[in-house]
C-alpha cells in the first residue's frame, strides 16, 4: 500500500511534557484518514510536526515516501500539501479574493481564474473584497479550506474543520471532501473530536490517546468490529481473562463481572470455550457500536485527560 | 526567496497602514522643512531623515512579521515548503524596501523644497556620500535588529511592544552616552578609550546616535569640540563594523527562526 504520510516512532516533547509518544501512523493514498482523540490528546501537535511547523524530538516521518530530513526533496513534497492547522490562516485586513491570490502566488500557481473558482467552490463568491475580520467563524473556516485547496494539493490536512460551521455548512463540507477525493484523488488527513462527522467521512481511522496512537484501523475492519460487540456477564473473571489472552480476542473489562468482546465469535462457541475453563456465562447481549463507543472502548470511558 | 519576496511585497503594498504612514511621514517632513526660516541645509536634512525612517521601519518590520505570526500566514508559507531562511530574508528585504520607499519619498520632498528655497549644500560631496552610505547601513541594521526581536517575540502586539521598548532604550542610551562623554571628555586611559570606541559605535551605528551627531554638527551644542573625535567618520572601519553587525544579527536571526516551533 502506498502512503501519503508515514511516521515512525514520532515523538514530540515540550520540556518535560511528552505531547507525542512514539506515534507510527500510516495514511494511505487516496483515503480519508480520521484522526480521533480527545482534546489535548496530541492531534494538533502531530499535525504541526507533520507539516514542518515543529521539529520532532524523536523519530521520523515521510511524506509521499520522502524522509523529512531530505531537505531538498521534502520541499517539493510539501508543495503538494494544503492544510488548516489550529485555525484558518489569513490576513484579517484583506478580502477573501486577495488572500487567495497571495496563497496562489506563494505556491507558484498562476492565478487567472483559480481564486474565483475556489471561492465559488466554498460558497464565498459574494464575499469579495470585504475584510476577513468582518466574516463569521464559519465563513473564515470556508475561506481557510479554499486556501488549503489552492493549487489542488495531493494531501489535505484539516485540523477540526467543522469548528464554527453550521449544520448546512457541515453537510456541504462533507460533500466537498467526498467529491474531491473521488474526482481529484486527494488524500485527506482530518482530525476531529466530532466523531459522528468523522464516522460518516473517514475510510481509515487512527485513535490517539495521551500522545500515543493506540489503534489504526480501516473503516471496513472497524465496522466489522463494531457490529460484533458482545457484552458478557461471567462467573469467573480470571478464567475469562485467560481465554481472551490465549485466543487473542480483543476485549474490555467493565464494572463488576461484565466485559465486552470486539470479535465475531458464534455465541455457542464462546460459551463452550469459557465453560471449558470453568467460567459460566450468565448473560450475553449483542450490540452494534458507534465510532464514539468504539473510541471509548479503546481509551476507556473515565474521561481522564 | 522569490515567491516569499513577491508575496511580502504584494502584502506591503496592499497594507493601507503603510500608505498612511508614508503619506503622513512625507507631509510632516515637508511641513517641517518648509517652516525652516534660515538657509535650507539640504545635506543635513537628507541625512537627518534616516533617523525617523529607521524608527518607523523598525516598527513596521515588527508589524509585518508579527502579523504573519498572528494571522497564521507564516504557517501557510511553511506548510507548502517555503524554507525558513528564505522567509526570514524575504521579511528583511521587504522591510528594507518599505523603508527605502519612505526614505526616497522624504529625500525627494526635501530636495524639492530645498531647491525652491535659499538652499545650501555645505558638505563635501565625498563626505556626504560616505554619510549617506552609513545612513543606509544604519537603516539596515535597525531593520535587522527589529526582525530578530520580532521573531523572538512572535505575536504582533508583543513584537511591537518589544520594538518600541528597544527604540526607547536606544534614545536613553544615546543621551546618556552623549552626556557621559561630554562631561568626562576623552582621556587616554583604557576606560576612556573603551568609552570612546563604544560611543563611536553607538553614535554612528544607531539611528538615535546619528540623530545626535547631526544635531551636534550644527554647532548648537557646547559638546561639539569634545566630541570631535567621536564625530569624525572613519569610512572603512565604520562600514566594515556595520556590515559585520548586520551580518551577525541576520545570521543569528536565521538560526533562531530555523529552530523555532511555530504554533
Amino acid at each position: 500500500m502506498e502512503y501519503a504520510v508515514e511516521s515512525d516512532q514520532l515523538s514530540k516533547n515540550y520540556g518535560s511534557v511528552k505531547a507525542l509518544s512514539s506515534v507510527s501512523m500510516h495514511v494511505p493514498r487516496g483515503e480519508i484518514y480520521g484522526f480521533v482523540g480527545r482534546n489535548g490528546a496530541g492531534k494538533t501537535t502531530c499535525l504541526r510536526v507533520l507539516t514542518g511547523l515543529q521539529k520532532p524530538s524523536e523519530g521520523s516521518y515521510q511524506l509521499f515516501g520522502v524522509d523529512y530530513r531530505n531537505r531538498r526533496e521534502i520541499r517539493h513534497q510539501r508543495n503538494r500539501i494544503g492544510a488548516i492547522i489550529d485555525s484558518a490562516a489569513m490576513y484579517q485586513d484583506l478580502g477573501a479574493l486577495e488572500n487567495l491570490r497571495l496563497q496562489l502566488l506563494m505556491m507558484g500557481v498562476p492565478d487567472k481564474s483559480e481564486a474565483e473558482y475556489l471561492l465559488g467552490l466554498v460558497g464565498l463568491s459574494q464575499a469579495g473584497k470585504r475584510p476577513v475580520r468582518t466574516y463569521s467563524l464559519g465563513m473564515k473556516q470556508r475561506l481557510g479550506i479554499a486556501m488549503a485547496l489552492a493549487g489542488f494539493p495531493d494531501l489535505l490536512i484539516l485540523d477540526e474543520p467543522v469548528n464554527g460551521l453550521d449544520p448546512q455548512g457541515i453537510i456541504e463540507l462533507r460533500e466537498l471532501i467526498d467529491r474531491l477525493r473521488m474526482q481529484e484523488g486527494i488524500t485527506f488527513l482530518i482530525s476531529s473530536h466530532y466523531l459522528d462527522e468523522l464516522a460518516r467521512l473517514a475510510t481509515w481511522f487512527g485513535f490517539l490517546n495521551h500522545g500515543k496512537l493506540i489503534r489504526e484501523v480501516s473503516r471496513e475492519k472497524m465496522e466489522q468490529d463494531c457490529r460484533h460487540k458482545m457484552i458478557l456477564s461471567v462467573s469467573n473473571r480470571q478464567a475469562f481473562l485467560r481465554v481472551m489472552e490465549e485466543r487473542k480476542i480483543p476485549y474490555q473489562l467493565l464494572d463488576g463481572d461484565e466485559a465486552e468482546i470486539y470479535q465475531d465469535i458464534p455465541v455457542t462457541e464462546l460459551v463452550l470455550m469459557l465453560n471449558k475453563y470453568g467460567c459460566n456465562v450468565r448473560r450475553i447481549t449483542e450490540q452494534s457500536e458507534s465510532l464514539e463507543s468504539y473510541f471509548i472502548s479503546l481509551v476507556g470511558g473515565n474521561g481522564d485527560e | 526567496m522569490n515567491r516569499s519576496l513577491f508575496v511580502g511585497l504584494r502584502r506591503l503594498l496592499s497594507l493601507k497602514l503603510y500608505w498612511i504612514v508614508l503619506l503622513g511621514g512625507v507631509l510632516i517632513y515637508a511641513g517641517y522643512a518648509s517652516s525652516e526660516p534660515n538657509t535650507f541645509n539640504i545635506s543635513h536634512y537628507t541625512l537627518f531623515l534616516f533617523c525617523p525612517v529607521a524608527v518607523i521601519s523598525s516598527l513596521f518590520t515588527a508589524y509585518l512579521v508579527g502579523t504573519d505570526y498572528s494571522d497564521g500566514m507564516l504557517r501557510n508559507r511553511l506548510i507548502i515548503g517555503c524554507e525558513r531562511w528564505r522567509v526570514y530574508l524575504s521579511w528583511m528585504v521587504v522591510g528594507l524596501i518599505g523603508a527605502f520607499i519612505i526614505y526616497f519619498s522624504g529625500f525627494m520632498i526635501t530636495l524639492a523644497i530645498g531647491l525652491s528655497k535659499d538652499h545650501a549644500f555645505p558638505m563635501e560631496t565625498k563626505f556626504y556620500l560616505v554619510r549617506l552610505g552609513i545612513g543606509v547601513l544604519v537603516l539596515t541594521a535597525q531593520v535587522a535588529v527589529s526582525l530578530i526581536v520580532s521573531v523572538l517575540a512572535g505575536k504582533r502586539n508583543k513584537a511591537l511592544i518589544w520594538c518600541v521598548f528597544l527604540n526607547a532604550v536606544m534614545v536613553l542610551a544615546a543621551y546618556a552616552l552623549k552626556n557621559l562623554v561630554g562631561v568626562i571628555g576623552i582621556g587616554t586611559d583604557a576606560y576612556d578609550r573603551f568609552l570612546l570606541e563604544f560611543s563611536r559605535l553607538f553614535f554612528h551605528g544607531t539611528s538615535f546616535g546619528q540623530m545626535l551627531l547631526i544635531w551636534l554638527d550644527y554647532g548648537a551644542n557646547g559638546y561639539h569640540g569634545d566630541l570631535q573625535e567621536i564625530m569624525d567618520i572613519r569610512p572603512t572601519v565604520d562600514v566594515i563594523t556595520m556590515i559585520s553587525f548586520i551580518g551577525i544579527v541576520t545570521a543569528a536571526g536565521i538560526l533562531i527562526f530555523r529552530r523555532k516551533d511555530i504554533e
